[in-house]
Order: structure tokens, then C-alpha cells, then sequence
């Protein structure tokens, strides 16, 4: 198995983004929580982001761990969790329902 | 749900073109972790672009929350990539690998944003025309979402039909076509949204949107000159 070394200012970067993503899990776990009961389908996409964020912080972590990702892989990955699944997930009109002025498309 | 089958459907096209065209990595990205900081940088870009043009625009049209844009998220992601072109010193066209996904995600997108209806604010101004759409509130509207889905989908068919026969040109210049049919769309639709002016009569996205022509011709012009 390859072992890849990464800097101390590497890891502070990949650990800050990391939390980050956790945030986020934790946010959409509030929304599944409060739209479990009366929005079952926004229910359901949010578990399906807790999910999705849940898989990447678990498997960045592991990789970080093992040291078995290329730095640059890695901070793709935990980018990906901390920006991407974000952005697709408060997409549209879903979030608008839950938050009443929340993330929208305007343009 | 229209976001998730925008990506997946743009995600799959994407893989399908660089498999059936055996694309690798996008053009002039040599090693791996150049592609991943590639990515990376694409990603902020995107991000960062699309809320703060999205954001901005909700602004300036006197309502509240954070908003994301495609036109914003596309300008940003550009930046971004000719940022890191020029450090990486790539001069060639990177963005093809990513065109027909890209075109996809727009138009499923877009069918996305005529269902939301007016929550979404990307519906347009009033019309008499027979197919104007009524959103809820009694007004007939240009569903100018569909005319960007359709824009891009007839933009699709040209680059898959005409790829096998002039695959150099769409992996010199395609992006750059791209751009200008992109942008140059959006400049068009513009005059039929509700959004206020901002500068000269044009609202921001009017303004983005000749950003990104100008950037367009002056590449294209830039890699004729490169093949000449």
C-alpha cells in the first residue's frame, strides 16, 4: 500500500474543510428532523444529503487516517463534502419551503 | 429533485462522451494531482460564483435570502480555471471535457426551474404570445427556462453530430463556442426576465453575460491564432 506524506498546513486545511462538512451534515440533520413529520419527500432528500455527507466525511477521514490518498485526491474529496454536496443540495426550491427565504436559483 | 437529475444526467453524458471519445483528462492536464487541483479550483469557482452573482441579484431586486446562479456559477468557475491555467502555464483549452455534461445540467436544470414557478425567480416578464405560461398569479409569462433548455439542447445535438467529424476544432475551440452560445443566450433571455437594471439599462446577468462573450472571442481568436 502507497503512504503519502501531507504538511501540518495541509492538514490544518483538510481538517477546517472536514468540519465544515460536518456543519453541514448536522444542518441537514436539523432539517430531516423538522421536516420528517409534515414533508416526507424534503425528509427524504435530506436524509439522502446526511447520507451522502455522512460517506464522504467517513471515507476522507479513513483516507486521511491510512494515508493511503494523494493529498491532492483528498482535498478534492473532502471539497467536494464542504462545498458541492451543499450546493446541490439547497438547490431549487426545496429549501425555500423549509426556510422561507433559503437557497434559490435567481438567474 | 430536478438538481440531483440535472447533475446525474450531466455527470453520466459527461462520462459517456469521454469514454466514447476516449478523453482521459481534460486537454493539456498532464498528471493527476494537476487534475485534482484542477477540479478543486473549478469547484470554489463555481461555488463562490454562483451564490454571490445569485445573491447579488436577489439584492438588487429588493428581496431577501441567499440565492445561487448558473450564469454566476459558470463566470466563476471560468475564472477559476483560467487562474489556475495561467499559475499551472496551460495555454490550451481544458473545458471540453466538461461541455456536454455542463449542457445538460443546464437544460434538465432549467425544466427544474419552470416547475418551481415563481419561488424561483428565473421566470420571465409578461407576454401576449399564445405560449405564454400562467405561474399562479394570472399572469401569462415567457417561460424563458424552456427557451434555455431548448437553446441548449439544440446546442447538444450540433456537438454530438458534428464532434466525429471535426473532433480537433471542438477540442481547440469547443469551450470557447460554448461560451459564446452560453452567454450569448443568456444575453438574449435577459430582456425577457424581470430583473432591475443595473448599469446602462442591462441587469447584471446582461452584464456577465458580454463578460463572458468578450472572453469567448477574444480565446477563440487567441487559438485560431495558435493553430495559424
Amino acid at each position: 500500500m502507497v503512504s503519502n506524506t501531507y504538511s501540518l498546513g495541509w492538514g490544518v486545511i483538510f481538517w477546517l474543510l472536514w468540519l465544515a462538512g460536518l456543519l453541514i451534515l448536522f444542518l441537514f440533520g436539523a432539517f430531516f428532523l423538522i421536516t420528517a413529520m409534515d414533508a416526507p419527500l424534503m425528509a427524504f432528500w435530506n436524509a439522502l444529503v446526511v447520507l451522502a455527507e455522512g460517506f464522504l466525511l467517513f471515507k476522507t477521514a479513513r483516507h486521511f487516517v491510512r494515508k493511503d490518498k494523494p493529498a491532492s485526491e483528498l482535498l478534492l474529496l473532502v471539497a467536494v463534502a464542504a462545498f458541492a454536496v451543499p450546493l446541490v443540495a439547497s438547490g431549487g426550491c426545496l429549501l425555500v419551503d423549509s426556510m422561507g427565504s433559503g437557497l434559490r436559483f435567481a438567474g | 429533485m430536478f438538481d440531483l437529475l440535472a447533475l446525474l444526467s450531466g455527470v453520466l453524458l459527461s462520462g459517456w462522451f469521454r469514454r466514447r471519445y476516449a478523453l482521459q483528462l481534460p486537454m493539456g492536464l498532464s498528471h493527476s494531482s494537476q487534475h485534482h487541483y484542477y477540479l478543486l479550483a473549478l469547484l470554489l469557482g463555481l461555488a463562490a460564483g454562483s451564490t454571490a452573482f445569485g445573491t447579488l441579484n436577489l439584492y438588487l431586486a429588493g428581496q431577501g435570502g441567499i440565492a445561487k446562479s448558473m450564469l454566476g456559477g459558470v463566470f466563476g468557475a471560468i475564472v477559476a480555471a483560467e487562474v489556475f491555467k495561467h499559475f499551472a502555464g496551460i495555454r490550451q483549452s481544458t473545458g471540453l471535457y466538461f461541455v456536454p455534461g455542463l449542457i445538460l445540467l443546464i437544460a434538465v436544470g432549467r425544466v427544474g426551474c419552470f416547475l418551481a414557478g415563481l419561488p424561483d425567480f428565473t421566470y420571465g416578464v409578461a407576454t401576449s404570445l399564445p405560449w405564454g405560461v400562467d405561474f399562479g398569479d394570472g399572469i401569462e409569462r415567457h417561460p424563458v427556462q424552456l427557451y434555455e433548455t431548448f437553446t441548449m439542447l439544440i446546442f447538444l445535438a450540433v456537438l454530438l453530430l458534428s464532434y466525429p467529424r471535426q473532433p480537433v476544432f471542438w477540442q481547440r475551440q469547443g469551450f470557447y463556442v460554448f461560451v459564446l452560445v452560453y452567454a450569448g443566450q443568456r444575453f438574449a433571455w435577459e430582456f425577457l426576465k424581470p430583473y432591475p437594471p443595473v448599469l446602462a439599462g442591462l441587469n447584471l446577468f446582461h452584464w456577465i453575460s458580454l463578460a463572458l462573450l468578450v472572453y469567448a472571442l477574444l480565446m477563440l481568436n487567441r487559438s485560431q491564432a495558435d493553430v495559424e
